[in-house]
């Protein structure tokens, strides 16, 4: 695809955007960007910049967007760019490109002796014979224009010529995809807890959001069991969650859902992602001047007030801490008092004694169930990236190992026989062509002359 | 017999290949070459066959894999993978003298456990998230396309050597016996053109797989990025040729820059940087 310099042109934006130099420019300055965002660190919380780096450093790398690099306005922007070079260069091309894929069947004398390959010839024999002849040297191998005549044209691998324009419109319908991914689609987590169900998903958002974002489903997600199998060396080798859909109260779908195995329904996909213990126990608060008890039950992480003014949080739990079985970390607010952090051991009931207090917590019953963490997609873009990878393959295959290759055979009447012209061109891969060429010259019976004559392409 | 120990037995031809391609540059004799031929491909025959029983003794663990699961397979597979480019190269371009410049890189790959800390050989535990059907067709593209890469700077390594002295007319007798810088050039282009459509695959392939396994197929995750990069890098070296004052030196040194591109997101990634492919880590 070697072009003519042209002759120097006036600036204009279009010849710069339909530049290969400027492709060239933002492939480079967008990979430099890229390992930009590897290796400094991407999202953290403003404050662990600060720490690492110089205070000035840190500012830049705030407000220069290196810190989130690949959602920056000038990653984003290069971007835009190179679309906009990809559309630009395929436009511009695309004539050329068509006029390449029709190919030559009707080229003057005169063009076909400045083909590449060339050759011509005198053989014995008629006009009809000769017609017959090369018509039967090119037939399976090559594709003959249906016509009469003194000049037959024989065509192969057209469709190579539109291999490098595929591989940039596959590119288009990638960004496309990603476009309407980020436009109408949604990325989420949930963590639900065995035997409970959820409405709604938690949205991710930037790193520096302080809320939540919650989209509600338009459908309910029911967690049955989960099941979490181990290696002998303790690894998890398999983790299942048994999930119902359920709509107006009916079950609607239902699937043991694993990493790699997720659940799709009505365009919103659950993944197996992770799971924890998800402890739910009863604190049994004591008050020792008047021996009432108060009954708490909390599940980990849910914080509630309760009878006589108190409040209680259930803040951190462990299976087997230090060896003294289940241990429970919770926070006790007394109103008109400080808050306290309280350690509780289900084994030791006496334990929260030693505070001295008034008011004295152990744990009653308690269960230990599981959550299952959850990713949740929507992404309607997703067929459109597929189909752009796709395409990007396909094309490459047809841009990088097929050819255009081109055969024309003129014959014309002498009186001592025919004389023979025949071309060739191809539009990559000459090694191969130039023993494709001899082979069918070798076929025709051509005389054997000098190797044939390479002329510029 | 174990499958580690036929990887180091491949290992040992390897290196025996390497010597006799050596003695070949050094008495430039057809019988020594067709000789390091020979024993090339034996090594490549003795990798295949590791990579057998590597696999049995995965179906013996109960875990019906390919052994493309962690860093010790995958540094045995890529240089499967360079032995495999370059003898298909040899055959087809009768481009012997190239061979005691590539397979120093696949002794390097299978070497791999006695240099670098921590590469572990024992079989591992799969965890759930590569128990995945596309697993081997991610890395399997992902390192064929490495092992065209790693050819190709190869070639571009002897064209930089090469070109300035045959315009000098100043090559030494091995200098002789490579093709020509011309040949070199165009020999790099048509390796780094099995190359990308193998990377673009295996990014794409992987982009499949974390959309099936976390729900999305791109997160900038360290690997995938660095993946890019490399392709951004190839696709600019496919762009500078078309572009005539790009050929032949600068075409070159971006090759070079698109395989040490490759290295790091295939080792340096692992080793440095932390990220969803962890389990391609020293584990």
């Amino acid at each position: 695809m070697s072009r003519k310099t042209p002759k120097p042109e006036p600036f204009s934006v279009w010849r710069l955007f339909c530049s290969v130099k400027l492709t060239l420019f933002l492939l480079l300055v967008i990979a430099a960007g890229s390992v930009a965002g590897t290796l400094i660190q991407q999202n953290l919380p403003r404050e662990e910049y600060f720490r690492v780096w110089e205070n000035g450093t840190a500012n830049f790398f705030l407000r220069s967007g290196l810190t989130d690099v690949y959602h920056s306005w000038w990653f984003l922007g290069l971007m835009l760019l190179l679309a906009l070079n990809l559309i630009a260069c395929s436009v511009d091309r695309f004539p050329s490109i068509l006029a390449a894929y029709h190919g030559q069947p009707d080229p003057a004398p005169e063009t076909l002796k400045s083909q590449a390959f060339h050759r011509t010839f005198l053989l014995p024999g008629s006009l009809v014979e000769a017609r017959e002849k090369a018509r039967q040297a090119l037939r399976g191998v090559f594709r003959q224009e249906p016509r009469e005549g003194r000049l037959i044209y024989a065509t192969r691998g057209a469709f190579a010529r539109w291999g490098v324009l595929v591989v940039h419109s596959s590119l288009l319908v990638l960004f496309v995809g990603v476009m309407i991914g980020s436009i109408w689609g949604f990325k989420g987590f949930i963590n639900i807890v065995e035997g409970t169900s959820t409405r709604d998903v938690v949205l991710r958002g930037a790193a520096d959001d302080e809320h939540e974002h919650r989209r509600p489903l338009p459908f309910e997600l029911h967690v049955d069991s989960f099941k979490v199998s181990h290696y002998d060396t303790g690894q998890p080798s398999d983790f299942v969650s048994h999930v119902r859909v359920l709509e107006e109260g009916r079950t609607t779908r239902e699937k043991d859902l694993r990493v790699n195995d997720p659940l799709t329904y009505r365009g919103i996909t659950f993944y197996q992602s992770s799971y924890g213990p998800a402890p739910q126990a009863t604190f049994l608060v004591q008050n020792t001047q008047t021996g009432a008890v108060i009954q708490a039950s909390l599940s980990l992480g849910e914080a509630r007030p309760f009878d006589g003014g108190i409040a209680l949080a259930f803040d951190g739990f462990a299976e087997d801490h230090n060896r003294m079985g289940p241990a429970f970390q919770i926070r006790m607010q007394v109103s008109g008092q400080e808050p306290k952090e309280i350690l509780l051991f289900q084994r030791q009931p006496d334990f929260d004694r030693q505070r001295g207090d008034v008011w004295v917590v152990r744990v009653g019953q308690f269960q230990l169930k599981q959550y299952t963490g959850l990713q949740v997609a929507k992404d309607p873009g997703v067929p459109w990236v597929w189909a752009g990878s796709a395409l990007m393959i396909l094309g490459m295959l047809g841009a990088f190992f097929c050819s255009h290759r081109q055969v024309w055979i003129r014959l014309e009447e002498k009186k001592e026989g025919v004389a023979w012209t025949v071309a060739g061109a191809t539009s990559r891969n000459r090694l191969a062509f130039e023993k494709e060429f001899q082979k069918l010259l070798e076929q025709i019976g051509a005389p054997e002359a000098s190797k044939t004559r390479e002329g510029k392409a | 017999m174990n499958s580690v120990v036929v990887f180091n037995i491949a290992l040992g031809v390897f290196i025996l290949a390497e010597l006799v391609y050596l003695l070949y540059l050094a008495k430039r004799s057809q019988g020594i070459g067709r000789a390091a031929t020979t024993v090339a491909w034996l090594g490549f025959g003795v990798t295949t066959v590791a990579f057998v029983l590597r696999s049995f003794e995965f179906m013996l663990a109960k875990q019906m894999r390919l052994p493309l699961t962690n860093l010790y397979e995958s540094l045995l597979f890529f240089a499967w993978s360079i032995a495999l480019v370059y003898l298909l190269y040899e055959r087809k371009y009768k481009l012997r003298a190239l061979g005691a410049f590539v397979l120093p890189l696949a002794i390097l790959a299978l070497a791999a456990p006695y240099y670098i800390p921590g590469v572990t050989t024992t079989i591992p535990k799969l965890p759930p998230a590569l128990q995945s059907a596309w697993l081997e067709w991610h890395v399997m593209t992902c390192f064929l396309g490495y092992g065209a890469f790693g050819v190709g700077a190869v070639l571009s390594l002897l064209y930089l050597v090469k070109a300035p002295r045959e315009a000098k007319g100043t090559m030494g007798p091995v200098l002789r016996l490579l093709p020509s810088a011309d040949m070199l050039d165009e020999l790099c282009y048509r390796t780094i053109l099995v190359g990308v459509p193998l990377l673009t695959a295996g990014i794409v392939l992987g982009a499949v797989w974390a959309n099936q396994a976390w729900g999305t197929y791109w997160s900038w995750d360290p690997k995938e990025t660095w993946a890019l990069i490399v392709w951004l890098i190839y696709a600019a070296y496919l762009h500078a040729r078309i572009t005539r004052g790009w050929r032949g030196r600068k075409a070159a040194y971006l090759a070079l820059l698109g395989f040490v591109a490759t290295l790091f997101c295939y080792l340096g990634v692992n080793l440095l940087l932390s990220g969803l492919h962890s389990y391609g880590g020293r584990g």
